[in-house]
């Protein structure tokens, strides 16, 4: 009964790569133009310079290629920063409940961001809101940060509390502006609480995949230390690890992941919360595997939120956040139930 | 050189003096046991022996390094410590977990020196299973393999037999002796005198923050001493077939 079973990492990462894979041909396929798979296929072949002979139409390439593929690549960015982030903040704070939204880290990118896009995209363009979101973040998150920490501690149920509070100052802060400053670059008071990829261009995923792919790259190099952090600070500490530095590490690169994230497709919950317990639960708490695990699951869970939520409901688009949250929600309780019963629960 | 050195440390957190004066000069290949009633310093003078907090006022040296010169994995092929209790909220095996000390050496044998090191706390039956599952007792000796497994020439413990039952109180101060016996440096606090009097080369009676006496068990362990310290009176009596001493509160207390 207390036998751990897992899953190998090989077959996890294999799994949630081909689930991926096929997620983002559904997406691309699915909408008020429906594209077959084959031909999904067909037109990003040709795009590459081949000729598979298939047949599609040209508004069918249109639509793939200029409205489609953008979007769904952002999901799948967006979706692997908010995964991994995630799954980074649990470990370096100890805290199984350290999701990005909980902290306050994505509320605080997204007035960070809206700050910046009113302020300075007229002087430094596109980069203006992840910039902005950035820095909005490392203030939240340093914020939630030191009211947590007490005596060379970090009081797990202080750094919700904290999280919490600072989310809803931010968070409405953010709503406040979209309201009050009526500008269509800062979108609906709904993008700062549930988020859309409804805005996605060629452009924006330019700008957002770079940001990410530093913390997806980079963070897998911290594994190693986390699992030692997980041990505790001072055990941590006994074998090696600065976990000052390390800490600050990690908390920069999630916060320019989830910056560069929220400053796309606004605040999306669940996702960093949701994806790492379910990798734990089938594959056990080991970083190595954990980080590029929770990034495609991420990205897997983003992609088929967002198909939903711009086909479910056809021709209106529900924010893609209500759907990891509907999804997320019922999923998280049976997570929280299978881990008690397989390691003793949260105490 | 002396593996492990404290001159005149003292180490204070708001005002308050929770070392004072402390001096130990510790033998290379010698198990010593810190004891004293709670609140006596125990517990800080082994962080700060280990480097884990920085003394207020005097030096530290382990293996002849001030533990703040050294960077902090170098530091860990030095010393290894084992803390009261080591609480992990999220389940991996216990493998895993002693393998983790392996982490200052980066080897490629880390799984068959972390499975020696589980089988010599009698843990290797644990090795897949979830730490959080075990017993306290249990999370104690694993956390003991992981500390071992770190293989290094000094050790800190920090009441290693707290949550043990009787036989595996005697497997691990064996254990800890043996280590002794092979070169190491034991240096672990402890609340049993007996254990202390019968296992340890050297005993350090702490008192208030300070060194109240330090010595063998017999020079260390009399009933004046431990019974001035712990204000409870004390009859040390030889036991007739054992061959050593034992330590037990009379009943009733000093002035009552």
């Amino acid at each position: 009964m207390t036998e751990s079973r897992r899953l190998s990492g090989r077959t996890v990462l294999a799994a949630l790569g081909v689930g991926l894979i096929a997620a983002v041909v559904v997406s691309l396929g699915s909408g008020a133009v429906s594209i077959s798979p084959r031909s999904v296929v067909g037109i990003l072949l040709d795009h590459a310079g081949f000729d598979a002979g298939t047949t599609f139409t040209s508004q069918q390439d249109a639509v793939l290629w200029s409205i489609r593929l953008p979007r769904v690549l952002l999901g799948v960015v967006v979706g692997a920063g908010l995964g991994i982030a995630g799954a980074a903040l649990q470990g370096i704070f100890r805290n199984p409940l350290a999701d990005p939204q909980l902290i306050g880290l994505s509320s605080g990118a997204a007035l960070g961001s809206a700050i910046a896009v009113l302020a300075l995209e007229a002087s430094i363009g596109a980069f203006a809101a992840p910039f902005g979101a950035f820095a909005g973040g490392i203030l939240a998150g340093a914020a939630v940060y030191s009211i947590a920490r007490n005596q060379g501690r970090t009081e797990v149920v202080t750094l919700i509390l904290a999280g919490i509070a600072v989310a809803a100052v931010t968070g409405a802060g953010a709503a406040f502006l979209s309201v009050v400053a009526d500008d269509p670059r800062l979108g609906s008071p709904l993008f700062y609480s549930l988020g859309s990829l409804g805005v996605a261009t060629w452009r924006l995923f330019w700008v957002t995949a770079p940001l990410v792919a530093v913390a997806v790259v980079w963070l897998p190099f911290t594994a190693r230390r986390l699992d030692l952090v997980l041990l505790g600070e001072r055990e941590a500490g006994h074998l090696g690890v600065d976990v000052e530095r390390l800490r600050i590490e990690v908390l920069i690169l999630c916060t320019l992941a989830v910056g560069a994230t929220v400053a796309a497709a606004g605040v999306i919950g669940f996702v960093g919360l949701l994806v790492p317990h379910a990798i734990r639960l089938v594959a056990g708490p080991g970083h190595r595997l954990l980080l590029p695990a929770s990034a495609l699951g991420g990205a897997l869970l983003v992609v088929v939120a967002d198909v939903v939520a711009r086909t479910v409901a056809l021709p209106l688009e529900v924010p893609v956040g209500l759907l990891t949250a509907i999804v997320g929600g019922p999923v998280f309780l049976w997570l929280i139930r299978r881990t008690r019963r397989e390691h003793g629960g949260w105490g | 050189m002396k593996p492990v050195v404290a001159d005149a440390i003292g180490y204070t957190v708001d005002g308050v003096p929770l070392l004072e004066d402390v001096s130990l000069a510790v033998d290379a290949g010698t198990f010593t046991a810190v004891v004293g009633p709670n609140g006596a310093g125990k517990t800080t003078l082994v962080r700060v022996l280990a480097g884990e907090l920085r003394p207020t006022v005097g030096t530290v040296r382990v293996q002849g390094n001030p533990p703040g010169d050294v960077s902090p994995l170098a530091l860990a092929r030095l010393r290894a410590v084992l803390p009261q209790q080591t609480i992990l909220l999220f389940a991996f095996r216990c493998l895993d977990v002693v393998m983790m000390g392996r982490h200052p050496h980066g080897d490629a044998d880390a799984e068959s020196k972390a499975m020696a090191a589980m089988e010599t706390t009698d843990t290797l039956q644990f090795s897949s299973r979830a730490y959080p599952t075990l017993s306290g007792g249990e999370q104690t000796r694993v956390s003991l393999a992981r500390v071992l497994a770190q293989e290094t020439p000094v050790l800190f413990l920090d009441e290693p037999t707290a949550s043990l039952d009787l036989s595996h109180q005697e497997l691990v101060m064996g254990t800890l002796r043996g280590l002794s016996r092979a070169g190491a440096t034991v240096v672990a606090v402890l609340h049993d005198l007996n254990l202390a009097s019968r296992f340890a080369d050297r005993v350090v009676l702490m008192h208030r923050g300070r060194v109240f006496a330090e010595g063998t068990p017999t020079e260390v362990l009399t009933a004046d001493a431990v019974a001035e310290v712990y204000e409870v009176p004390i009859e040390v009596v030889d036991h007739p077939t054992l061959g050593y001493s034992l330590i037990l509160p009379r009943a009733g207390r000093m002035d009552g």
